[in-house]
């Protein structure tokens, strides 16, 4: 028992310690580094070649909620030593609604660099290739939903209680990509990449329409459009009313080396993406940039299960003229009631492709050289998914020497918090060039102990973005006269 | 400038690697305490409901062309006599010659017993009880109702050629109470000339005798009884075959004034059973019944619903709502005035100390008590057509304890 509450507890942790908008690399942006192109194809690092080995080259993780803090749901009591959460009856529960957006969303993103290659070609053009392994979830709780669950339907009288905002997507996908960049003149440089999408598994949820009117009259009115698509190793269990039986994990196939192999290197979940990027340089110290980034969508055909309900319901209460004139029972007529709401919401199984698009980036930027190796710089970057969006606003202080050394410390508006404090450090030694860069940095920890373990948690994170890893780098020969923060390779 | 390159990754490092420590929170005395108290509304019932869906029209339950009610309650043969069954004031007896011996009449002929000697003759009825079956009901009720125009048709017929005088009792009882009808005597018609008998009806009602006050005293039984006198000098055989036989039809318009008349009866507390169904006091922090009605009926509702110890002999707990349906405005003849019908609502509150009590209460008493628009001032008439239109819906707090 006790070990299953460290496990709960420890998951809760990593979900709750994170509040997170935009998830991106700022900090990179403005490092000397080969990863930086994955952020603006226009951008590229000083050195003349670089090559990532699978999973050393880099580990970028995301793990992102903009609604909960740990001190959120965890709290000291007041006269007592316990801990108590935001359930507890000594704890007013309207403190943790205070807290709810109207969409609160869960974000993890985790990707690995399988294999990554970047070379000059000639003065000024730069290709480069990556094959990364991806794996991105979205998850938007609408607010209305938390209120429902803690406070009831009565604050929503006469209002509609809007759930169209629920999403969720989880996608793990391989992207191959390969792109270059350019000087076209000596003021801009524009970079393009084309990327192969190969999806390995994947759901999401499509909701056109879900939400729940509470009249004045207390009568209620349910509509839903609603669909679940899934691609992979999912089995639906229908019953005999073509109800949802069961939903279970086809786990067997990974029993074998050719069940994996076909689950990890199907290629009938194809998808195209690109992205795009320049930069500009207005005068010899002033640099403005601009990328979109992550243009693009899968097509899932492999394994597909689609679980579709529309329809509109309106509940007024149980009607009691059948009862008076004796034509019903009221058990009857409840039994009724509960056939007709099941009826109405009667999930229909097809198996048709789906498509799902990547959540997209714009980038707008600016830097500042205030020597020829220092410089400050702003940058915007706003992220699109479905019809959110999030929007951050960092300012950067930045270091680079040649890629010897490259650092840069940021200070991130976003999420309405402005105590993001990120930091990024990258040394060579060698070949071997090896970073490190967060974008928010926990200044205060709280200490968490559970059981005989001690575990470190930032007692506020708003973003949780770490990006490590190694290249081997070769070349770093740095043009006169070139102001740019990104060191041009003559 | 490597000075200020120097501190700028100074303070990147000490970003990095300095740290403190904010809080400790020991996960080892995490309370599991957990609780909701989230508030539900929900229409619970509804209906639009016409009182022809109350109650169906029947023999008893009559609506008339213009969907006014009446209830009428059919008695055959109340009274069955022929003329053998008379006797005169002087002695009982059956008609025959040794009837008229005894008296020292002359008996003349089978055909001609008592020529030229006038007597009154007497029958009695076979006494009869009308039982409303409702007493088990009525046992429930207290309260002034008054019903304002009941009346009776004494359906009746008569091959008596001579005239006859019927005394037609009735008497109302309930409890100990008793009502007569004090209906005043009253001729019978005779068969014209040349015709072998009459059939005719008498009216009993409010202008003739006390009838309004029988019904308005909701009778559990009503006795019948009565006599017929015929006043004859001429007893023969068509006097001994003759036949006066009659049936009841006991008409009540539904026109009446109610004044705080109350329905009330105790069940058992259903709320304390034990079982998966059960409601427990622990689960609500409150309780609230919203009542939403458009009512054409000019009949209001209050109702009460007290907790009551029986060992005690006590009430322990009481939620009222007063005019949970309010009645409706009414014209002059007592008629709904349906376009002035407006939506009421009514909120009922059980109270934290309501649910408290449940447990100590093994009965449960509702009372229901009925007005009808403007008290004793007025009469008002029910018609088939009236409906109720409402809804009743839940506000609930719930108590959920997640531990």
């Amino acid at each position: 028992m006790k070990g299953e509450r460290k496990y709960i507890l420890s998951l809760l942790l990593v979900l709750m310690v994170t509040r997170v908008s935009a998830q991106n690399s700022q900090i990179l942006y403005y490092m000397n580094l080969p990863q930086n192109h994955l952020v603006n194809p226009a951008l590229r690092s000083s050195n003349s070649l670089y090559i990532g080995l699978p999973v050393l080259s880099g580990i970028n993780m995301n793990i992102n909620n903009n609604f909960v803090n740990f001190s959120d749901v965890f709290m000291k009591a007041e006269s007592s030593d316990s801990i108590i959460t935001f359930l507890h009856p000594d704890y007013d529960v309207d403190d943790f609604i205070d807290k709810i957006y109207d969409k609160n969303s869960l974000e993890p993103e985790i990707a690995v660099q399988l294999f990554g290659l970047g070379f000059s070609v000639g003065k000024s053009s730069y290709v480069f290739l990556d094959i990364t392994e991806r794996v991105d979830g979205n998850t938007v709780i609408p607010g209305n939903l938390l209120k429902l669950v803690l406070k009831g339907n009565e604050q929503f009288i006469g209002d509609k209680i809007d759930l169209s905002s629920l999403r969720g997507d989880l996608k793990y996908y391989r992207e191959i990509g390969l792109g270059f960049s350019k000087d076209f003149s000596d003021k801009l440089r524009i970079g393009i990449k084309g990327k192969l999408l190969f999806g390995i598994a994947g759901a999401s949820i499509d909701n056109r329409l879900l939400g729940i009117t509470v009249n004045e009259d207390y009568s209620h009115t349910f509509d839903a459009d609603l669909a679940v698509n899934i691609s992979g190793p999912v089995k639906v269990i229908m019953d005999e009313n073509q109800d949802i039986k069961s939903i279970d994990i086809d786990d067997e196939r990974f029993n074998t080396g050719s069940g994996i192999e076909d689950f990890l290197l199907s290629n009938k979940n194809m998808g195209l993406g690109f992205d795009i990027g320049a930069t500009y340089n207005i005068s010899e110290k002033l640099m403005v940039s601009a990328a979109i980034t992550d243009i693009g969508y899968i097509r899932w055909k492999k394994e597909i299960t689609n679980l579709k309900s529309k329809n509109q319901f309106e509940f007024s209460g149980l009607n009691m003229v059948d009862v008076v004139n004796r034509t019903k029972t009221f058990d009857e007529v409840a039994d009724d009631m509960l056939d007709s709401l099941k009826n109405a919401f009667k999930v229909s199984r097809t198996s048709k492709p789906f498509t799902t698009w990547l959540p997209y980036g714009i980038t707008l930027g600016g830097s500042y050289n205030l020597t020829d190796k220092f410089s400050v710089g702003l940058l915007s970057y706003s992220r699109i998914i479905g019809r959110q969006i999030r929007e951050s606003l960092t300012l950067s202080a930045n270091v680079n020497l040649g890629n010897s050394l490259s650092t840069s410390l940021g200070y991130t508006f976003a999420n309405h918090r402005v105590d993001n404090i990120g930091a990024g450090l990258a040394f060579r030694a060698g070949f071997f060039q090896f970073y490190m860069l967060a974008d928010r940095i926990p200044i205060m920890w709280n200490k968490v102990i559970i059981d005989d373990s001690t575990i470190p948690l930032p007692s506020c994170w708003n973003t949780v973005n770490l990006r490590l890893g190694m290249n081997i780098v070769f070349g770093n020969k740095v043009r006169e006269k070139n102001d740019k923060p990104m060191i041009l390779v003559e | 400038m490597l000075r200020r390159i120097f501190l700028f990754i100074s303070i990147v490092m000490i970003l990095f690697t300095i740290s403190c420590i904010k809080e400790t929170y020991d996960m080892n005395k995490l309370s599991e305490e957990a609780h909701l108290a989230p508030t539900f509304a929900i229409s619970a019932v509804k209906g639009n409901i016409l009182f022809s869906d109350i109650v169906e029209q029947s023999d008893t339950v009559v609506f008339d062309e213009d969907n006014f009610i009446k209830l009428i309650f059919h008695e055959d043969s109340v009274f069955y006599l022929k003329g053998s069954d008379f006797h005169t004031s002087l002695k009982a007896g059956k008609l025959n010659e040794s009837y008229f011996d005894k008296l020292g009449l002359n008996y003349l002929s089978p055909d001609n017993y008592s020529k030229g000697v006038a007597l009154k003759y007497v029958a009695d009825f076979k006494p009869e009880t009308f039982d409303s079956d409702i007493e088990d009901i009525l046992s429930h009720i207290e309260g002034t109702i008054l019903i304002s125009d009941p009346s009776i048709r004494l359906n009746y017929k008569n091959s008596f050629t001579d005239s006859i005088e019927m005394t037609f009792n009735a008497r109302g009882k309930r409890d100990n109470n008793t009502v007569d009808l004090n209906l005043a005597p009253f001729q019978i018609t005779s068969p014209g000339s040349g015709k072998k008998d009459t059939a005719d009806v008498f009216i009993i009602n409010k202008l003739n005798s006390s009838l309004p006050e029988i019904a308005s005293m909701l009778p559990e039984k009503i006795d019948f009884s009565g006599t017929a006198t015929v006043t004859t000098s001429l007893v023969n055989s068509q006097f001994l075959q003759s036949r006066i036989y009659g049936s009841v039809e006991i008409e009540i318009p539904l026109e009446f004034r109610m004044q705080n008349l109350q329905f009330a009866d105790t069940v058992d507390n259903f709320l304390d059973e034990d079982g998966d169904d059960a409601v427990s006091s622990q689960d609500f922090e409150s309780l609230s019944v919203i009542i939403n009605a458009k009512n054409e009926f000019p009949l209001a509702v209050s109702v009460e619903m007290s907790l009551f110890d029986s060992k005690e002999d006590s009430v322990i707990s009481t939620v009222a709502a007063n005019d949970i349906i309010h009645s409706a405005p009414v014209d002059s003849n007592g008629k709904t005035r349906i376009n002035e019908v407006t939506e009421t609502t009514t909120k009922i509150e059980f109270t934290e100390e309501f649910f408290n009590s449940i447990e100590k209460a093994d009965k449960i008493i509702f009372t229901f008590t009925f007005n009808t628009t403007g008290n004793t001032s007025q009469n008002v008439k029910i018609y088939s057509d009236y409906k109720i239109d409402f809804t009743a819906a839940m506000v609930l707090k719930a108590n959920i304890n997640l531990k």
